[in-house]
């Protein structure tokens, strides 16, 4: 029997408002709430509330077979927390049927484990609270922002304890092995790697209704023998995608929703394929065979790597200029702006300002709330350059009280 | 084809983009170009150029023939080439009109060559005299279609056409409406519109050349084609010496469409932030003076640097030293200088009603009333090397596929589908 892990992403930004140069040192919140709310009402309505509400039918219908994962980010959650309470609730009811797994993840979905190893674990920790918290389930199992995945970030997140971590399939990595098996990342580890296996996970929520496609339309009972050939059967099949798949990057109108009932049951009815959450896997069995993965990959764009955040000097300058903030802001302590400096370290923050094959990249241009990857970089900077003032100004004064304090000490024991 | 400028004698983007599709278009089709004026020094290895300044004109008129059996015999000859005039100066000859008038009197042998200035007050009489001599010339010619390039051509296309039935093409390169804030009614815009509606198809430079034809033209989309300009190789030349400020540039002739005020007023919204940036107006045209009282006005005609008429060697020199290049056009058809900008490497801040944004996708872009928009734009390359240098780079992308070969061979292909209708 081998155990389909099902993993659905939740994540939205808090995206900035186009902040002019004009308007630095004056700036009283950096986030676009308009825009933020409106993106998150229509996501709500056309994925979240539609796909939780069959999810729960079809678990409280099935017993237990039904098993999924999920992971929301941070930032996710805090914008149900201010704007759709009720779609926190319809994620919370799943939560209680004990049939959903939720996993770890930097709690503001950033880059920082490739920027800053202590800011990476101050996330964690965050996010890791937030989802006890909010959904009672302590993770055990961590997936980093968007896939990135190497060797020491393995180690580092079984450094913070967990026992498994996802991350992309990649061909070159596997060097002709299959995705299917369950990996640890070198022969001392005790952390259990789950690769994505990028082709029947895309086939979902890139494919499935691309009418250019040779396998289009893609039937349930296709996708089922797929999933249970035996060529490629090992111990887990991990699918893993966008929850925005349902409804959103795939219109309600292409069948999807039916599509997703339909394949579950037919997984739940297969003799050689079960559901699984990831705890489960690795409770029944760990790895032995090593992913060796030496150099950073992830699951976006066709080359699987960091370029889509990091890969032109306008992403690396902005995030250099980010992360060289931190030092201010642990020196300040302020929580309010900490979690300012933090949200700006969501990873679609430099995602809008890549470059690669625009304008034609289609799947960068859905995303991005700018209309350049140019102005995306103008208008982040300058919103840094506010926070830089801010956070000098606020040091200023610190140190002037400080100052002041010591006087009043020095004046005293005179 | 019908031209009106041609190297090497140039006056503003026209001459330019005429001979660019021209050298390529040569090697597809035969051409003949007939222009007002050409120099013999000057020529095409495919192609048939005759300047009207350049060649003696023979009318051999049989009175007893009907009118369209007439035979003219072309000459061309080496003549002396009148000095070319700045446009801001009135002039014509008055040649001309005494041969012209000798045409109708004698009715019999004319000969002699025309004449006329580009530009000046009585460029109507001139658009005139060319659409009469070139439809002379024409008949002589065999041609399977007509070409013309603007609307000072466009009188000679449609004689043409009526005299001959051939299929014309007509070039928009730019519209009275672009030129003239108040261009609908003028003559010239009822030359253009008479011609647009006559004419079997259009080429537009831009689809915001083409957006205008229909809006301003009523003129069916259908028969509309754009095909964008091109821009020859052109290495960059080295920094010439080394400065210490940033500068941002305008570029191009000091009249209305251009948007010189504008750029004066972003200068001042810069300014009011970023002290230390300088402002080059090279160029000149009728708003000259009134640019320099605008400076004034705003108290910052410290940062703000007039050079007057260029040359096209010290365009590179000042290019060399231009942080960033701004065209913030009110209505610009194409916008070749933008190319030659970043062909050296400069990066572009280009306002929306420019043709040119539609070839070059990593140009910054704004409405070009906009200020704060353009003035954020500003400051944000000159200050930020990482958004410079990725400019520049994919800039260069864009500039691979802007190339006159593409230009040429989607004018063929309309060409062919012209001539097979």
């Amino acid at each position: 029997m081998t155990s389909i892990c099902l993993y659905f992403q939740v994540h939205q930004p808090f995206r900035i408002k186009p902040i002019s140069f004009f308007d630095i040192g004056q700036v009283e919140s950096y986030d676009d709430d308009h825009q933020n709310l409106r993106i998150l009402n229509e996501i709500a309505d056309r994925c979240y509330l539609p796909a939780n509400e069959l999810l729960q039918s079809l678990i409280e219908e099935s017993g237990e077979q039904i098993k999924l994962n999920f992971s929301i980010s941070g930032t996710a959650i805090e914008q149900f927390e201010l704007y759709r309470p009720d779609v926190l609730s319809s994620f919370q009811r799943l939560a209680k049927t004990g049939q959903v797994e939720f996993l770890a993840e930097t709690y503001y979905h950033s880059l920082a484990s490739v920027y800053s190893p202590r800011e990476f674990t101050d996330q964690v920790h965050k996010h890791r609270a937030k989802i006890k918290s909010v959904f009672g389930q302590t993770p055990q199992v961590f997936r980093n922002t968007e896939l990135i995945y190497h060797n020491t970030i393995a180690k580092a997140a079984e450094d913070l304890g967990f026992k498994a971590i996802l991350c992309e399939g990649v061909d070159h990595f596997l060097g002709g092995k299959s995705p299917n098996h369950m990996y640890k990342p070198t022969v001392d580890s005790n952390i259990n790697c789950f690769l994505r296996n990028y082709s029947l996970s895309d086939d979902i929520a890139f494919r499935f209704s691309d009418d250019t496609w040779s396998e289009y339309p893609l039937t349930v009972p296709k996708f089922t023998r797929w999933l249970e050939n035996p060529t490629n059967r090992g111990e887990v099949i991990n699918l893993y995608m966008d929850y925005e798949t349902f409804g959103e990057h795939q219109a309600k109108t292409t069948g999807i929703f039916e599509f997703l009932r339909d394949v579950l049951w037919s997984i739940v009815r297969s003799k050689n394929v079960t559901l699984a959450t990831f705890s489960e896997v690795i409770r029944e069995q760990n790895a032995t065979d090593i992913y060796d993965v030496p150099t950073p990959s992830s699951w976006a764009d066709t080359e699987r790597d960091v370029s889509a955040w990091c890969g032109n000097e306008m992403q690396r300058d902005a995030l250099k200029r980010l992360y060289d903030l931190e030092q201010k802001i642990r020196l300040l302590g302020n929580e309010e702006l900490n979690h300012s400096w933090s949200k700006l370290q969501t990873s679609d923050h430099f995602y809008y300002m890549s470059t690669k094959n625009w304008p034609d990249n289609e799947i960068h241009q859905y995303f991005s709330p700018f209309e350049s990857p140019y102005e995306a970089y103008i208008y982040f900077t300058n919103v840094l350059k506010d926070l830089e003032l801010y956070l000098d100004y606020h040091l200023e004064v610190k140190q002037m009280t400080s100052a002041g304090e010591n006087s009043k000490i020095l004046a005293l024991k005179n | 084809m019908l031209g009106w400028e041609f190297p090497p004698i140039l006056n503003g983007g026209l001459g330019v983009a005429c001979h660019g599709l021209c050298n390529e278009l040569q090697d597809l089709a035969d051409i003949t170009l007939i222009i007002p004026k050409s120099k013999s020094t000057f020529m095409m290895k495919n192609m048939e150029l005759i300047g009207l300044d350049q060649c003696q004109l023979k009318f051999k008129r049989f009175t007893e023939e009907p009118e369209t059996t007439r035979h003219y015999h072309v000459d061309s000859i080496k003549t002396h080439l009148s000095p070319y005039k700045d446009m801001d100066h009135s002039f014509f000859s008055t040649d001309w009109s005494v041969r012209e008038t000798r045409i109708r009197e004698e009715e019999s042998v004319v000969d002699g060559s025309v004449d006329l200035e580009l530009y000046g007050n009585d460029m109507m009489k001139n658009v005139g005299r060319f659409a009469h001599s070139a439809s002379l010339l024409a008949d002589d010619k065999t041609f399977d279609l007509i070409h013309a390039h603007d609307w000072m051509t466009f009188p000679a296309g449609m004689a043409i056409k009526s005299r001959t039935g051939k299929p014309l093409a007509l070039h928009v390169h730019s519209l009275e409406t672009d030129r003239n804030p108040n261009g609908l009614g003028t003559e010239t815009y009822n030359i253009e519109k008479e011609a647009l509606e006559n004419a079997d198809v259009i080429f537009a430079v831009s689809s915001w050349t083409k957006f205008n034809i229909v809006k301003h033209y009523h003129i069916k989309e259908e028969k509309i084609f754009t095909v964008h300009n091109g821009i020859n190789g052109n290495t960059p030349i080295q920094l010439t010496h080394l400065k210490n400020f940033k500068t941002a540039l305008f570029l191009g002739r000091l009249t209305f469409q251009k948007g010189p005020e504008i750029f004066i007023k972003i200068a001042k919204k810069v300014l009011s932030a970023v002290p230390d940036i300088h402002f080059v107006i090279a160029g000149t045209g009728d708003k000259f003076t009134a640019l320099i009282d605008q400076a004034i006005s705003y108290n910052i005609s410290n940062r703000i640097h007039f050079t007057g008429f260029l040359g096209r060697e010290s365009v590179k020199r000042l290019l060399s030293v231009t942080d960033v290049y701004v065209m913030p056009s009110i209505s610009e058809p194409f916008g070749l200088s933008a190319l030659e900008a970043a062909q050296q490497d400069v990066p572009c801040i280009v306002s929306r009603q420019s043709g040119v944004g539609e070839v070059l996708n990593h140009a910054l872009k704004a409405d070009y009333w906009d200020i704060e928009k353009i003035a954020d734009y500003i400051i944000a390359v000159v200050n930020n090397k990482a958004l410079k240098e990725e400019l520049v780079a994919n800039t260069k992308k864009d500039l691979e596929k802007v190339d006159w070969h593409a230009a040429a061979s989607k004018t063929h292909r309309i060409y062919q589908q012209l001539i097979n209708h």
